[in-house]
């Protein structure tokens, strides 16, 4: 198979202060291959919104930084690359979106003259050929009326256009890979169905690779290749999508797809986690789970965490795991 | 118009109501220019023990709904009856009164909770003004916070010292402390996390089996509204589209806003049906200032006729208990 378009290697993110330091993200590796779907799933604070800022060097230095591990795009380690060659990065080859439209816009200068001038950051082009490259590309994210959008400030655009606005910035310098986080928390149900479709119809025509992060495993459901879900700065377990549905390994992902009310069916009780995650940097040792889960047992608490493969793509980092699949050896 | 009712009375009742907010121009000389119609003609009943799901899109009206019902704000038009007496426009001692049964669990317990105030006399506020003694505020306060699963040695903290699930169980033991029959949840679980959400509608039910409390729950996510409501009621720009039993209009959905919003609702058994017959609305909700004439639906509906553009429709039976405002189903 070919080299994957983006491999993070043993990540760890770590918040640094005088006196002390604080490990908020450990021991991340996974692949992301071109034209891929990934989802990043995990409840607040589980450190996947820093792995998303890793992936284009923009964690919040000094106070927080990748302190071991490499996130290599296409053969390129992304955190030690000089600031030069990180703007190069930026937008060309990796774009990105955030959750909150109106804060990630400049509130002072129309849409258009915004991606504008990202284009003529990236490129070399005249002003006119850039202003017509924006109609093209709002266009192409389906904003109608997209001369006179281009126009608008972003006060005057809703939330789902504002978000449209966002992509259409992010995909105009043709990325190879699209990071998207929580990018649809805010909408409605009905515009967040407008948002993914039109993500995954522009991964599709454009072969370019997507990781979502998203605290909805429904969204992953329905769209992603692939999973990675995340808990107290670890990934507990990741798998194809069909396989995390169908069969999860770790405790914690089948106590997350319990905590969410079917559609389908009756259930009279849902199945709970009890307790709340630890806060960031407090994590218990060894499987920081632990203190949560109905199936510990005794060894949980000694036992050191890795990802036990279980089937094909499919590992789970729980010592259950590890048991059940020796004894079938 | 207002829904049939067997047996149980109904505890709530509300008919025709309406709330418009001025909109103003002018400081000096202030005239007002329109109105939006935040809610429009809405009628429905709770009866005890049961709870309504308000579903819809932000800015369909149904947290003004629930603001009504409890008198936060007052009523344009209309009526909302409790036990057949017309609250509507009670004021002073007897709205006090009532206040008793009514409550308000807020959905962010952080602005909702004064952060100067320990939860001992967060919770015991509402007792205090209806002249409660001290011993007795105390000893109901340790109650309180035991049935919302809480330690009575927590009474003395500060809302900041605790998580969010948390902080919004200390918000639904304020909300029961005067023992109430009915309790508006506006969004009370959205702003918590997957896991401790479940924890706390796990909760809600629990109380609701135990005293008998009737809720009204206005929130926009589907899956949450299903699990917890006996019947559903679904807003589109201030008016009620559909509403019926949970089972019904789940598996029937008969008003076309309510087939697409459910449609849109990713779901975990979603990764076999991946692709096919997801229906993906286009377009955005239309300016509630200027809504389109008709059926407020029609500029988005798939199935939009000549005459939707023209004439409101009503609210008409499709089957038993279950009722939607559509002109294909006349």
């Amino acid at each position: 198979m070919a080299s994957p378009l983006l491999s993070v290697e043993a990540l760890r993110v770590v918040a640094e202060t005088r006196y002390r330091q604080n490990l908020l993200v450990e021991d991340i590796s996974f692949d992301v291959r071109a034209g891929e779907f990934v989802g990043i799933v995990g409840e607040s604070g589980c450190g996947k919104s820093l792995t998303a800022l890793s992936l284009m060097g923009l964690l919040p230095k000094p106070a927080v930084r990748a302190s071991h591990g490499k996130v290599l795009f296409e053969n390129r380690n992304v955190l030690s690359m000089p600031a030069r060659d990180l703007h190069h990065l930026r937008g060309n080859e990796i774009g990105m979106i955030f959750q909150d439209p109106m804060s990630a816009l400049n509130p002072v200068q129309t849409v258009g003259q915004q991606i504008v001038e990202t284009i003529l950051l990236h490129e070399s082009m005249s002003r006119d050929a850039a202003w017509q490259r924006t109609i093209d590309v709002l266009k192409e994210v389906n904003i109608p009326a997209s001369e006179e959008r281009a126009r608008a400030y972003p006060h005057q655009l809703s939330g789902g256009m504002r978000q449209r606005v966002m992509i259409a910035m992010a995909i105009v310098c043709r990325p190879k890979l699209l990071v998207a986080d929580e990018p649809t928390t805010a909408l409605d149900v009905t515009i967040q169905a407008q948002i993914l479709e039109l993500l995954d119809q522009l991964r599709r025509e454009r072969g370019m690779a997507l990781v979502l992060i998203t605290h909805d495993l429904g969204l992953v459901a329905e769209y992603a290749d692939r999973v990675l879900v995340m808990y107290s700065g670890r990934i507990v377990e990741q798998a194809p999508v069909a396989d995390l549905f169908t069969r999860p390994q770790h405790p914690y992902t089948r106590g997350l797809l319990g905590s969410v009310p079917p559609l389908d069916e009756d259930v009279e009780e849902l199945i709970t986690i009890e307790g709340q995650p630890p806060t960031p940097g407090a994590w218990p040792s060894g499987c920081r789970f632990l203190p949560r889960c109905r199936e510990q047992q005794v060894g949980c608490a000694s036992w050191p965490v890795r990802l036990v493969p279980f089937h094909e793509d499919h590992a789970a980092a729980c010592m259950l795991l590890e048991r059940e699949t020796a004894d079938v050896d | 118009m207002s829904i049939e009712n067997v047996a149980p009375p109904d505890l709530i009742r509300v008919d025709n109501l309406s709330k418009h907010f001025p909109i103003t121009r002018g400081t000096l000389f202030r005239r007002e220019t329109g109105a939006v119609k935040a809610v429009d003609r809405v009628s429905f009943s709770v009866s005890p023990g049961k709870t309504l799901g308000l579903v819809g899109e932000s800015g369909c009206g149904k947290s003004t709904v629930g603001r009504l019902l409890v008198r936060l704000i007052n009523a344009s038009d209309g009526t909302i009856w409790m036990d057949g007496t017309d609250i509507t426009n009670i004021s002073g001692s007897d709205l006090f009164r009532r206040r008793r049964d009514l409550q308000f669990v807020f959905q962010d317990p952080m602005s909702s909770l004064n952060p100067r105030a320990r939860v001992d006399s967060i919770i015991a506020e509402p007792l205090i003004v209806r002249g409660s003694e001290a011993a007795a505020c105390r000893h109901r306060v340790a109650e309180l916070l035991e049935l919302v699963g809480l330690s009575p040695s927590h009474a003395r903290r500060f809302p900041h010292e605790f998580s969010g699930g948390q902080r919004q169980r200390v918000g639904i033991a304020r909300a029961l402390a005067t023992n109430p029959r009915f309790i508006v949840c506006d969004e009370a679980v959205s702003a918590l996390d997957v896991s401790v959400q479940a924890q706390i509608i796990n909760l809600l039910k629990r109380l609701q089996s135990e005293m008998g409390l009737s809720y009204l729950f206005v929130a926009h996510d589907l899956s949450v509204v299903k699990h917890i409501s006996d019947e559903v009621a679904v807003m589109y720009l201030g008016r009620i589209v559909e509403i019926g039993d949970k089972h019904k209009v789940y598996a029937r959905p008969a008003h076309p806003y309510t087939q697409a919003l459910l449609s849109a609702v990713p779901r975990h058994g979603s990764v076999a049906r991946r692709g096919a017959g997801r229906q993906v609305l286009t377009g955005e909700l239309p300016n509630p200032i200027n809504p389109p004439g008709g059926c407020p639906f029609h500029t988005r509906c798939p199935q939009a006729m000549p005459r939707c553009a023209i004439e409101r429709p009503e609210l008409v039976h499709v089957a038993n208990g279950q009722q939607a405002a559509c002109h294909l189903l006349e």
